[in-house]
């Protein structure tokens, strides 16, 4: 999936470098503006409030007086830095395709549904930037195309066909593994598209074009069907044992019958569960 | 990889540039010059001996070049123009270059890739990428990657491991069932973990900044010419190829 060196002419590897970097330069301030994750400041000062009665020493206005627009993200750095580590990891996992072969996940879809656009577009690129750069996967001229493809494009188009789609399937927990799947194996089809469009403008070859789509997209449906099986499963568990973190994909009534049967996971440990008091409330 | 050479030692912000540059003068090459392509060849190679890269090491990694050279070879089969006949078979001539093209490039591009990761430890990678620069939330997300990568990959493996001890055979395509439930499981646990994280991390004071690596010194005029002069070499070479063809 992730395009080498060599394959994009000099002048299409610079466009879409620049663009890309124009797309995440906006997600970023998105995701900053959005706040996806829960807010540290609130639920500290709430928990230690609630917990104790008194403000805390942490709410002294040494803590507060940091900026709140530069907390959202920075602050809200570990946990997604684990989502791109769970993306990282979940790409070397490979599902079986057929006796022998096998294809792994690339996660655009799921980052999308789960973490929303911006925040998953910024986890993409950290890891569609570190695999070419430490794992030598992908180009180092080849980047900017490799961003459009894998994080951009897919994770925007998976956000909205999720949206959509979420209608028509309802929102219990397999009408949102459904949407997901549809929506996973679409992305990476549209990917596969954003590939065929910059190969025939900017390539460095001129191929016979039916037979080259014929075989892109034959592989790539084959890649989007275990794609979309992928991320279904994944949903689906999530839907039953974390329903919170689907947000409001779901039903409120399906979260409130999962949340009670799945209680235990979600009290881990004390200290995790005085932290846990008002997040909930706030967070996708 | 560990190592004391003098590519080790070179500040990571340099080696990135030079990288880029010296990928970018590679891709630039005019697809028939191929006395520049060994030329390419010639420098990356002295590049792995001078930064100690194991052979071993490096095979792993080139290894990931070898999809795209099966790709490329289909393409003098598909390619557009006039044709030639090689053995009895009709292959085209402008497949035939660029087949010669994708793969001679994105081999060179994959030895440059790895003299870099070779002789830099992906948080002095990090660090580079800093100092050039990106914004602060990209490196800082992509420092609690790396920090936790290992920790979430043993998960899965040992997950893995649970499964196969319980009768699963990864080899048929209804069995992908269990894979995505423990990916799901591992998502789950993941996401905890960062939530955790990141109450400790701000409840200790943590402002948004790591302390830097050890190799962490700034570098002087002295670094930027030793990092950039492969690069200038290579850029030499395309230039002089670009003009002759």
């Amino acid at each position: 999936m992730h395009i080498p060196d060599g394959f994009l002419g000099v002048p299409m590897s610079l466009g879409m470098g620049l663009i890309a970097a124009g797309a995440v330069s906006f997600a970023l301030r998105q995701a900053a503006l959005e706040q996806p994750l829960p807010s540290p400041e609130d639920s500290f000062e709430d928990s230690f409030q609630d917990s104790s009665g008194n403000v805390s020493a942490l709410s002294s206005p040494g803590f507060s007086s940091l900026a709140r627009e530069e907390l959202s993200i920075e602050a809200g750095a570990p946990v997604a830095g684990l989502l791109a580590a769970f993306v990282f990891a979940a790409q070397m996992l490979n599902f079986p395709v057929a006796a022998g072969t096998s294809g792994h996940l690339i996660g655009a879809a799921l980052t999308a549904v789960l973490i929303g656009p911006s925040l998953g577009i910024v986890c993409m690129t950290i890891v569609v930037v570190l695999q070419a750069f430490v794992f030598a996967d992908g180009g180092l001229t080849a980047v900017g195309a490799n961003l459009i493809n894998l994080a951009v494009i897919p994770v925007l188009a998976s956000t909205v066909l999720f949206r959509l789609l979420r209608r028509v399937t309802g929102r219990s927990p397999y009408g949102v593994s459904l949407a997901a799947a549809i929506t996973a194996t679409v992305s990476v089809l549209l990917a596969a598209t954003a590939f065929f469009i910059e190969f025939s403008l900017g390539g460095s070859v001129s191929l016979d074009t039916a037979s080259f789509a014929q075989s892109l997209f034959g592989i790539h449906l084959l890649i989007g069907l275990g794609e979309g099986a992928a991320t279904a499963a994944i949903i689906g568990t999530i839907a039953k044992t974390r329903p919170d973190l689907l947000g409001d994909s779901l039903s409120q009534d399906c979260f409130l019958e999962d949340s009670n049967r799945t209680a235990p996971p979600r009290q881990m440990s004390l200290e995790a569960g005085l932290f846990r008091g008002e997040k909930s409330k706030g967070r996708r | 990889m560990p190592g004391n050479t003098l590519l080790h030692q070179m500040p990571a912000q340099c080696k990135i540039l030079a990288a880029i540059l010296l990928a970018g003068a590679i891709v630039t090459t005019p697809r028939k010059a191929f006395w520049a392509f060994t030329c390419h060849l010639i420098l990356l190679l002295f590049l792995l001996l001078a930064g100690h890269v194991p052979w071993s090491h490096a095979r792993g990694r080139l290894l990931i070049d070898l999809p795209f050279l099966v790709a490329a070879s289909a393409l003098p089969f598909v390619g557009t123009g006039p044709r030639v006949e090689v053995l009895g078979l009709s292959l085209s001539i402008e497949g035939n270059w660029g087949a010669w093209n994708i793969a001679a490039k994105s081999l060179l591009g994959v030895i440059t890739a790895l003299v870099l990761t070779a002789t830099t430890t992906p948080r002095d990678l990090i660090t580079g990428f800093e100092r050039l620069r990106v914004p602060r939330a990209l490196t800082l997300i992509a420092h609690f990657m790396l920090r936790y990568l290992d920790l979430v990959i043993g998960q899965f493996s040992r997950l893995r491991v649970a499964r196969i001890s319980r009768g699963h055979n990864p080899h048929f395509f209804w069995q992908a069932r269990a894979v995505a439930v423990t990916a799901g499981t591992v998502f789950v646990r993941t996401f905890e973990r960062g939530e955790r994280l990141q109450q400790v991390m701000l409840s200790r004071g943590f402002q948004g900044t790591f302390p830097p690596g050890p190799n962490n010194k700034s570098p002087d005029r002295q670094d930027w010419t030793g990092a950039l002069f492969p690069s200038f070499c290579a850029w030499s070479v395309t230039i002089i190829a670009l003009v002759l063809h």
